[in-house]
């Protein structure tokens, strides 16, 4: 727990401002700090409104941190201000002070609390978009699940765009000699104009088998999103969801809208969150599926714990 | 508010622009800092517009880089007129001259096509304002690129060597967040997030724009633009709609914000085919009636 109100000094005022920040979400390195004294010392402390929009253009880099930074900018200059600003106190502001003074400390301890108990929220240094970035699914708390969602859908559209901008040829490939000379033969040898040869890309079939069992429960619904974005990225996709049953859901990622799609699966799915027999669906997919779509296979993805049916596995 | 910012607000002022105490301190630090200054925001709200007026309000160069996806460092820094090269070797195959002395002639100045970036840098007379639009636009792999400008202000030419800022450029960057930045682009700009303006400011930017308007038309204007985007729309309008609105009402001879001339000219507010059936099925009367409630 940091004392804050031990700090005196301007100087050590707008670093233990820093400090603070930074255990709180805001990721604030040593150029923040720096120039955070340069605005106090260049004039904006001497305006609280002033100081608090020059600290927040240097300390925030989305909009929703604002309000956690002026959260605490509030908490701790609140306290601060009559040390440097200039003193236009009435009676009401006096007893504003007076609040403050121990809530510093208090709002500090609390939020670290509450860090701890929110086990998915500790990564070190990332805000809170960020560390659900990095947070495995089964350890999102249930409130922070439609932030999940938002963000899946935003991933999703990034990773569909940057599939389809690989495909695109480039337009700095190698020099096209024959092309080239062919187009400057109007200049004599002079090769006024270069040509550049275009890269081909080849889209590729994609198989996925994806488990959909109780314990993949809160996995398997961000990964059917992703294999609904993958669709138009490769020449086909085969997908298989199972569970203690196989399911064939090529046709149902075909549809234009992802809650169609889902929907679908949902009718014609009765297995969803049950058991896990691998070993059978494998082989039901080998029976039944294997000779129309592994003629040409070049990518079979699984998200199962293939361990725990190791032995079913290598029989299948 | 401190004298400098009322200052810098009624100087932007007299240059019609609008600016609110949050933007002008934000402004004022960035040219106290120089460091570059990250407007994110929807469309339309005026972004690109800020750099404008500081180039207006320094009386210096303005030099715009316009993203978009695959744009590489040949568009951004510099090319070497090879058509113009290839011309000067044949100029010069009589003339004596070494190949040293010929290499080093076709790699000079006379030679180099300056783009954006090195012309901001390479600025003799005053700092320019660089405005890097739409930056999200642009790949992740020139988004790195413009780290090692933002921080040193030098670029490296293989065939001249370093070159170096003359002045520290004034860099505005703007966003419409259709994806994230790095972090370690954010961390060397101070950020603002500009918003959609509010009733008051939208009024005076569009008295700013059209002073001869008249004042109920205008506020009527603002009030139900104001209610156009509280609504979910595919694409909500921004200012300089609104601005064109008026103009185009002014134009149709509007001399009241009535049904029918909303209705003719609702294809100059909304973008979009579904907008427009929606607020129409809605009834452009209720909606009237709804604001002046």
């Amino acid at each position: 727990m940091q004392h804050y109100s031990n700090y005196s000094g301007l100087e050590a005022s707008v670093l233990g401002f820093c400090e603070l920040c930074r255990s709180h979400e805001l990721s604030i390195g040593l150029n923040h700090s720096e120039e955070a004294l340069m605005a106090a010392q260049s004039g904006f402390i001497n305006d609280s409104k002033s100081f608090k929009i020059a600290l927040r253009s240097i300390f925030c880099s989305c909009e929703e941190e604002y309000s956690t930074f002026d959260r605490f900018f509030d908490i701790y200059w609140r306290k601060k201000r009559h040390e440097y600003m200039p003193k236009t106190r009435t009676r009401k502001q006096t007893k504003i002070i007076k609040q403050t003074k121990g809530s510093v400390v208090l709002v500090g301890s609390g939020d670290e609390e509450e860090t701890k108990k929110d086990g998915a929220r500790t990564v070190s240094g990332a805000n809170k978009m960020e560390s659900l970035r990095k947070t495995d699914f089964s350890k999102v708390a249930d409130i922070d699940h439609l932030l999940l969602d938002e963000l899946a859908e935003k991933l999703l559209l990034q990773l569909n765009h940057r599939l389809k901008r690989r495909l695109r040829a480039s337009k700095d490939g190698k020099i096209d000699l024959r092309k080239t000379i062919r187009r400057n033969l109007s200049q004599g040898d002079n090769l006024f104009e270069l040509l550049k040869k275009n890269r081909k890309f080849e889209k590729y079939r994609m198989i996925i088998l994806l488990d959909v069992s109780g314990s993949m429960d809160k996995y398997s619904f961000y990964l059917l999103k992703f294999i609904w974005t993958l669709k138009s990225n490769f020449k086909k996709i085969e997908a298989f969801v199972f569970s203690t049953k196989l399911l064939r859901i090529t046709e149902f990622i075909e549809k234009v809208q992802i809650d169609q799609a889902m929907l679908q699966m949902n009718t014609n799915s009765d297995h969803w969150s049950s058991g896990t027999v691998i070993g059978k669906c494998l082989q039901e997919f080998n029976d039944q599926y294997s000779k129309k779509v592994l003629l040409k296979l070049n990518c079979l993805e699984t998200t199962a714990w293939i361990q725990a049916n190791l032995n079913c596995y290598q029989k299948s | 508010m401190l004298p400098e910012i009322s200052k810098l607000i009624k100087k932007l002022d007299s240059l019609d622009y609008v600016v609110e105490e949050e933007l002008a301190t934000i402004l004022l630090l960035m040219l106290k800092l120089k460091k570059p200054l990250l407007l994110e925001g929807p469309p339309g709200v005026g972004k690109t517009e800020v750099a404008h007026i500081i180039a207006s309000y320094l009386n210096t160069k303005f030099i715009r880089l316009q993203c978009y996806e695959g744009l590489d460092s040949a568009s951004t820094i510099y090319e070497w007129n090879y058509q113009k090269q290839l011309l000067s070797i044949k100029l010069t195959e009589g003339s004596g001259l070494s190949s040293a002395e010929k290499e080093s002639h076709i790699f000079g100045d006379e030679f180099l096509l300056k783009r954006p970036l090195l012309q901001a840098i390479t600025e003799s007379d005053k700092a320019p304002v660089l405005l890097i639009d739409e930056i999200d636009r642009a790949d992740e792999e020139f988004e790195a690129f413009l780290l090692e400008l933002l921080s040193a202000y030098q670029i490296s030419i293989p065939e001249m060597g370093t070159v170096k800022a003359n002045h520290i450029p004034i860099v505005v960057l703007t966003s419409n967040r259709t994806r994230e930045l790095s972090d370690a682009l954010k961390r060397r700009c101070l950020y603002h997030w500009v918003p959609y303006p509010e009733f008051q400011k939208e009024l005076a930017i569009i008295n700013k724009h059209l002073p001869d308007i008249n004042q109920v038309l205008a506020t009527q204007l603002v009030k139900f633009v104001q209610y156009l985007r509280s609504l979910k729309l595919d694409k909500s309008p921004g200012i300089s709609e609104s601005i064109d609105w008026a103009e185009g009402l002014i134009a149709l001879g509007a001399k009241a914000f009535t049904q029918d001339y909303i209705d003719k000219s609702l294809g100059v507010i909304l973008k979009s085919d579904k907008d427009i059936t929606n607020i129409r099925s809605q009834g452009i009367d209720s909606i009237l009636n709804e604001i002046e409630a």
